[in-house]
């Protein structure tokens, strides 16, 4: 029996194969019927499909393309025109074979689908179809497009060939004459194929990989049987791993012709390395497949789609060309139908809207693919209505994601940055294809657990466009080497933001102690630190090391972390193995094996900033499946942690923090009555949150009772776009507080209150405070208020 | 009758069924895995795969092996999920057991170590412990 199960197997390959390229090719027909190349590879599929499924007994298959078949003869004939509902029949006749093929695939039957109402509505129209012919005989002798004598030999008469030839850009050879016919294992050259088309390869119609091998291998080569053949990819993987292993091998070899003095041993070995890369580099390239075969699906989604929505859409394909690995390819496809349905519900405006705003009716969805660097771009773009930022904020603030206060702060790029938060999008608005109460968040979750990121740009009233970075191939990826207490570890470049590396006496730009959490000064921006020993319980005490910091600045979910490591080695591309057993639940991405045969680990950046508490948990705990609650926001959100003359407990957004200085006292000047500083250049106006918020029980102390007091600690911040210093009491802490449980402010300057250690805990709102101790301060910051110098 | 892979891990001379051996070897250098429980001793290479490797000695809790001498071996087991090493002391014969011949742990054994062993086999003036690979390899603690 395994003689015939191969032989399923490879039907079923090759049937999907021809079945996504006839997807493809009905669209292609419907706008260009008179397409013959095209029309006549559908032909040859539908009719490999019947003929090989009635060879191997899949009788319900054989109905439902025999009646395909029947229809398409007719349009061959010209006896029926290609209208949008018999593309539609045939579109759904490729449908039910699918569902069949997979059925059989999964099963070994074909199932228990009832096809019986679309091979009626085959037979309908194909009946249609005669009675058209019988009324009227003309058919016969006009000459259409479509009619072309025998559909298996795509020849034309030479006038027919030449109106194919201008019509579309895969057109049929031309053919001499038809006294020429080209016989089935003719060779090409009786064919006159211009050179400058390449793709339309006319092979006779029983040659079923014609259709299949032009998009794996160039077309140039004319003997389609021997360019390429079908592989297994786990033996591409085994090949994989074995280049793996000859590596190291080879690294070993390298090693021991350093020290030999053989100079016949060094010369084989410079071979072998030489060699070993030309392998590892072929056997990479056996993976990697154009990233067309993900988008020749996706003019049929178009079309049902836009149909769907009742909008005209045009779909503009760039880079079809593009290669990524395989892995990747499988792990994208997702996502990428999430944004073009995306583009196609809520981008691109209907007909009549369009004319108003001046467009033309049909939209154009465009998608381009390109490589950069290690990566490849991928852009899905539409010329659509943009986003419209007041919407989406005011959808952030009904779904939580933002609160009043915030909202007025948020930049355009802020708020873009919502659609992607996990709740945005909206069970309310089900349609058939999205809106399901998941959303954009997931697509970024898929991207991003690649090792991707997406971006959105947004024109509004013109475009939206998503861009896609996605490395090239998850098996290979290039990373920073890291030592720490003399162990290496591997981080994913794509997660490295810069290095950063000081002594430790230079001018006191160090590493500040911020109540137990280290943070660094990068660029006026409080960046929180993290030792890596200490974080692996590598560290047992700290030593103070020879006054050099290596920081790796790393971006994990949206928060910027810093990585204090001992030694930052050099950039590798590694070969990503999983990790064993037992090691599953730590903060690590994979393993690998380094050149010298050493195992190194791959840290996993974001769950070791969750694990350290410096990525806030929102986002990244959410269950990707679950509809998200609109009621729990499950927000989290930083906080600097404050302590009043009183004993009171205070916050401050850290988001909002710019720096924290110490100032002396005697350095406080007053303006206007307004409390200043000279500070960097500038002039820094001051809030006495003490003053402004006083502590409101009869124990009223002040920040300038403290005898011992004689520098401030200002925390400066900046708020819309201009900076303030709040001098406050005592900085506690920094913390990720859940906002699940929040009470109402009870005053002004207040934004809220939250519990934090059993003690109540206000959280400022800037403005507010500001407003309250200086009511004219963004009246006048209008003109810059720093205006100092 | 049975054929069992043999080694020590300190005193206890512990076995386990050939047909889930793959190999034994001997020295491997090994990359710790911090965070990861104490008697996961860390990481080989083995040939190009990644093989996590336990160190026996603390999964009987009665040491970490080597401690006598230094040297250790590799037990490399093999199955459905990938591979796994047994660090032990020292590796032993391959030998034949009775079926009939398997008896209850001792009641020497106690605490974890008797949770490995699933039973013993009584061979020529030594006692082969039968070790509950499944158990000693599951995600404990």
């Amino acid at each position: 029996m395994s003689g015939m199960d191969a032989i399923i197997k490879e039907f079923l390959a090759e049937s999907a194969e021809n079945l996504d390229q006839m997807d493809q090719d009905l669209v292609v027909l419907e706008k260009d019927p008179a397409n013959q190349e095209v029309f006549s590879r559908i032909f040859r599929t539908i009719h490999t499909i019947k003929g090989t499924c009635g060879f191997l007994a899949f009788g319900k298959l054989e109905a439902v393309t025999h009646s395909g078949e029947n229809l398409l003869s007719h349009l061959r004939d010209g006896t029926i025109e290609l209208s949008p509902e018999v593309t539609t029949a045939l579109l759904a006749t490729i449908d039910a074979v699918r569902e069949l093929l997979s059925a059989i695939e999964a099963t070994g039957g074909e199932g228990d689908g009832d096809y019986s109402g679309l091979i009626a509505d085959l037979e309908r129209l194909d009946e249609e179809a005669g009675e058209k012919k019988k009324d009227d005989p003309k058919a016969d002798d006009t000459p259409r497009k479509m009619k072309s004598g025998r559909i298996e030999l795509v020849l034309e008469a030479p006038e027919d060939a030449k109106e194919t030839e201008t019509s579309g850009s895969k057109v049929a050879p031309k053919v001499k004459s038809p006294s020429k016919r080209r016989k089935k294992k003719e060779p090409p050259v009786a064919v006159d194929v211009p050179p400058e088309k390449p793709g339309g390869d006319s092979t006779g119609a029983g040659d079923i990989d014609a259709a299949g091998d032009q998009e794996i291998e160039a077309p140039t080569k004319s003997s389609l049987g021997e360019s390429s053949l079908r592989v297994d990819v786990h033996v591409l993987d085994h090949l994989m791993n074995l280049v793996g292993e000859l590596v190291l091998a080879r690294n070993q070899i390298l090693r021991l012709s350093e020290g030999t003095d053989d100079r016949q041993f060094e010369v084989a070995s410079t071979r072998l390395h030489g060699v070993t890369i030309d392998l590892q580099e072929a056997v990479m390239r056996t993976r990697m497949q154009p990233i067309s075969l993900l988008w020749k699906k996706l003019p049929r989604f178009v079309r049902d789609l836009s149909q769907q929505f009742g909008k005209k859409v045009d779909i503009q394909m760039e880079g079809q060309d593009t290669e990524l690995d395989k892995a990747v390819i499988e792990a994208i496809q997702g996502s990428l139908l999430h944004l073009v349905r995306n583009s196609l519900d809520h981008g691109i405006e209907k007909p009549d809207l369009r004319r108003e705003r001046g467009k033309s009716p049909t939209g154009i969805l465009r998608l381009k693919a390109h490589h950069e660097g290690g990566n490849v771009l991928i852009e899905v773009s539409d010329d659509g209505g943009g986003i419209d930022h007041e919407a989406v904020l005011k959808r952030g603030l009904e779904a939580g994601l933002v609160s009043e206060a915030e909202a007025g702060s948020l930049d355009p790029k802020q708020i873009r940055g919502l659609i992607f938060q996990p709740g945005f999008s909206t069970a309310r608005r089900v349609t058939n294809v999205s809106g399901r109460g998941v959303g954009l968040d997931i697509v970024r979750n898929n991207i991003e657990a690649i090792g991707g990121s997406v971006e959105i740009h947004s024109d509004p009233g013109q475009s939206t466009s998503f861009r896609l970075k996605i490395p090239l191939t998850l098996a290979i990826i290039p990373v920073l080497l890291v030592a720490i207490r003399g162990q290496r570890f591997a981080i994913p470049q794509l997660s490295v933001v810069e290095l950063v590396r000081f002594d430790g006496e230079s001018g006191g730009l160090g590493i500040e102690d911020l109540n137990g959490v280290p943070v660094y000064r990068l660029r006026g921006h409080l960046l929180p630190l993290l030792y890596l020993d200490e974080e692996l319980g590598l560290a047992d005490s700290r030593e103070p090391g020879d006054g050099s910091v290596n920081i790796v600045v790393l971006q994990g979910d949206d928060r910027r972390f810093g990585l204090i490591v001992d030694k930052i080695e050099d950039s590798q591309e590694i070969v990503v193995k999983p990790l064993g057993r037992l090691i599953e639940a730590l903060p690590y991405a994979g393993s690998t094996i380094l050149g010298e045969g050493a195992v190194a680990l791959i840290l996993d950046v974001l769950r070791l900033g969750l694990k350290a508490g410096v990525v806030s948990e929102a986002r990244t705990h959410q269950a990707p499946d679950e509809e998200p609650a609109i009621a729990d926001t499950g927000e989290r959100r930083t906080l600097l942690y404050l302590m009043g003359p009183a004993d009171e407990r205070m916050a401050v957004d850290f988001s909002d923090v710019d720096r924290l200085e110490f100032i002396p006292a005697s350095k406080i000047e007053s303006v206007a009555d307004l409390p200043v500083v000279q500070y960097r250049d500038e002039i820094l106006q001051l809030v006495w949150v003490d003053q402004t918020l006083p502590e409101r029980r009869t124990k009223v102390r002040k920040i300038t009772d403290d005898p011992d007091l004689d520098s401030l600690q200002v925390v400066v911040c900046t708020v819309d776009g201009l900076r303030i210093g709040l001098i406050v009491y005592r900085i506690l802490d920094i913390i990720d507080q859940s906002m699940k449980v929040t009470r109402p402010a009870s005053r002004e300057g207040i934004e809220t209150c939250v519990v934090v250690e059993e003690r109540v805990t206000e959280i400022i709102d800037l403005r507010g405070l500001i407003r309250l101790s200086d009511p004219g301060f963004f009246e006048r910051g209008l003109k810059p208020s720093s205006g100092g110098r | 009758m049975l054929r069992y892979c043999t080694f020590w891990v300190g005193e206890l001379f512990i076995g386990i069924e050939v047909s889930r051996v793959q190999e034994v070897l001997s020295h491997s250098s090994i990359t710790p895995v911090p965070l990861a429980p104490a008697h996961v001793k860390g990481l080989i290479n083995l040939r190009g795969h990644i093989v996590t490797a336990i160190d026996m000695g603390l999964r009987f809790d009665v040491g970490a092996v080597g401690s006598a001498d230094g040297d250790t071996m590799h037990v490399i087991l093999s199955d459905d999920q990938g591979l796994l090493s047994l660090i032990v002391d020292r590796a032993g014969d391959v030998v034949e057991v009775d079926r009939e011949a398997h008896e209850d742990p001792p009641d020497t054994l106690q605490g974890e170590a008797r949770r490995l062993i699933r039973g013993a086999f009584k061979l020529e003036g030594r006692l082969l412990l039968d070790l509950d690979v499944d158990y000693a390899v599951a995600i404990s603690e």
